[in-house]
């Protein structure tokens, strides 16, 4: 068997003293797309952040491509080569992308970065990459202010893979689409994963998506993984209480919303383990 | 049945920097009494303004045309004080229920106010009555969160708040826009059972905002799907899921992935959804629609009666129900 791609082992993660992520371990294989689902507070958004570098890691291990990156990056080669192997789209294409860069000019500045292409081949990458995400010649030229939130959200995703990653972490980047717009994204994730080899880690609260998109999934609540396995399995027969409730709560026809019998609590900054 | 309310016609344009723009096209729908109607669309298809026309929140220079008939009253152009008297009829709970509270002020300041000031109700019996409705929506320790602040509390702890105090003006219909859309699931599971519950309980009318089919068929009545500033299809609720008649709805349906199977494609419509001020002389949505013919370019489809509601397409029940070209 491989070496996977990416292993997680005992992550943890505390602000003081308050644990949000508490010894957390999964592997992604080479080629797999690996869920993470939970509602906010899970913790599930701090496991990709710890991976990426952009949260220090209280104790455990990451690894990625056969090199471990627990510790931060010590050189500004070693920072580059960590952003080669593992890329992330965020939510919010509002947000994500620089206002005065147009999406061919974002694309390229990680080609350029990342791939050490030489000038010329830099277009030619550019068009490639707009192909494989579906954007065209003259959203390849626009500023975000005038794209779509849809649009955006592929230049973030051909920005990620100019960098020519092994891992793409997806935290939620289709939640904020519309429907019709959500399918054609994951329609394009597909295509990708399908051309490029790509891994994901697809970070979501969306069951249905999670569904279309993932070959196995793990279920964080409260900062722990409560239950992992193939998707198709944990969501046509979950076996842990707190995913069988999730599952209940999708609205459907017929669905009859009840009360749980636990009452909110006030809100508190993530759970607390202490 | 004499409906609640009645919205025909309804157009509304706004001023912008090239002229006036529409929103909203020839918008039509009626609720009865105690009847919940879904409202459903994707972002820009007018949903909210539909409600910000009803409620009468809609900005300067705002052009309203067609009629809205609440209780017998006409609400298009009414006087300020017809407004007054319909608004204390029509409780409003919006999507993100921090940006519609202060801050800075208590629950119980926050509850109480509209009593204490408007209805002159004293400020012990308008803490009781506070305390009440908090707990019918399901709020525990109620006499504690009226001492809290907004930041205090989750935001579906909030957006119960938010439900209370609509209720506290004993509404007749309840406007609610994407009220649940913010909450994680089971918060809103939670959430929809309470408006559920205080809808069978008190016979209140619901006209319910939301951008999840799914959630509009397990809430509602009937539905109504929103294209470009106009209502294209109205149809009971789990007739519109299981059997959608416009093509709108139709790619809307099926683009949504399923909980219990994958495709290896989703079925997608080509484009993006349109404004109304975007829409040319024909149907709106011809431009992505597999089945559009020279008619559909031509000629605006309107409102008409086909199986058990209503659709605007030239070509209903002439359609093949196969998936939407992919």
């Amino acid at each position: 068997m491989p070496e996977p791609i990416l292993r997680a082992a005992g992550l943890t993660k505390t602000y003081g003293r308050t644990t949000v992520v508490d010894d957390v371990s999964f592997v992604l294989e080479a080629g797999e797309s690996l869920g993470i689902v939970g509602e906010s507070g899970s913790g599930k958004t701090t496991v990709a952040r710890m991976i990426v570098g952009l949260e220090t890691i209280t104790a455990g291990t990451v690894e990625a491509c056969g090199s471990d990156r627990t510790r931060p990056a010590r050189s500004a080669r070693e920072r580059r080569r960590r952003g080669r192997d593992v890329q992330m789209v965020f939510q919010d294409p509002y947000q994500s992308l620089d206002p005065r860069q147009t999406a061919g000019a974002a694309i390229a500045e990680v080609l350029r970065h990342h791939a050490e292409t030489r000038t010329a081949d830099v277009a030619r990458q550019v068009r490639e990459l707009a192909d494989l995400v579906g954007l065209d010649e003259r959203q390849v030229g626009s500023r975000p202010e005038n794209l779509s939130g849809g649009q955006r959200q592929r230049v973030a995703i051909a920005r990620a893979l100019a960098a020519d990653p092994q891992v793409l972490i997806l935290d939620e980047s289709v939640a904020a689409l519309d429907v019709s717009i959500q399918a054609q994204v994951l329609n394009t994730l597909a295509d990708v994963r399908e051309q490029t080899g790509v891994s994901y880690l697809f970070i979501s609260h969306d069951l249905a998506v999670v569904r279309q998109v993932t070959d196995r999934v793990v279920v964080m609540k409260d900062g722990t993984i409560v239950e992992s396995g193939a998707t198709a399995e944990i969501l046509d027969s979950p076996s842990h209480p707190y995913t069988q409730l999730l599952r209940a709560s999708v609205p459907r026809p017929g669905w009859k919303p009840r009360h749980r019998t636990r009452r909110e609590p006030t809100r508190e900054p993530g759970a607390s383990h202490s | 049945m004499s409906a609640l309310l009645d919205v025909r016609g309804l157009d509304l344009s706004l001023p912008s920097y090239d002229g006036e723009r529409p929103i909203l096209r020839q918008v039509t729908f009626s609720i009865g009494a105690g009847e919940s109607l879904g409202l459903v669309g994707e972002s820009g298809s007018g949903k909210s303004m539909t409600v910000r026309s009803i409620a009468g929140l809609l900005p300067r220079g705002a052009r309203v045309g067609g009629s809205i008939v609440f209780d017998g009253t006409e609400l298009a152009g009414c006087s300020a004080a017809v407004r007054r008297a319909s608004r204390s009829r029509m409780a409003l709970v919006f999507q993100d229920p921090r940006a519609h509270i202060n801050p800075v002020r208590s629950i119980g300041d926050f509850l109480t106010e509209a009593l204490r000031l408007n209805r002159k109700v004293p400020r012990r019996e308008a803490e009781a009555r506070a305390l009440r409705v908090l707990d019918d929506v399901g709020v525990s320790d109620p006499a504690r969160r009226l001492r809290q602040y907004p930041h205090e509390l989750s935001g579906g702890l909030l957006q119960r708040v938010m439900i209370a105090s609509a209720l506290l003006v004993e509404p007749e219909l309840l406007l609610a826009d994407e009220p649940t859309t913010a909450l994680d699931v089971t918060t809103q599971a939670d959430v929809m059972a309470i408006i559920d519950d205080l809808r069978r309980d008190l016979g209140l009318a619901l006209l319910f905002i939301t951008h999840d089919l799914d959630l509009a068929a397990a809430v509602c009545d009937r539905t109504a799907v929103m294209y470009a500033g106009e209502v294209i299809e109205v149809q009971p609720a789990e007739e519109l899921h299981e059997h959608p008649e416009h093509p709108y709805t139709q790619a809307l349906t099926a683009a949504r992935p399923s909980l219990t199977g994958t495709s290896p494609r989703l079925p997608v419509t080509p484009g993006r959804p349109i404004a109304a001020f975007q829409v040319a002389g024909g149907c709106p949505f011809e431009p992505r629609c597999a089945f559009a013919t020279d008619r559909c370019r031509e000629e605006r489809p309107s409102l008409h009666e086909h199986g058990h509601g209503v659709v605007a397409c030239h070509h209903a029940g002439a359609l093949d129900r196969g998936p939407v070209r992919a």
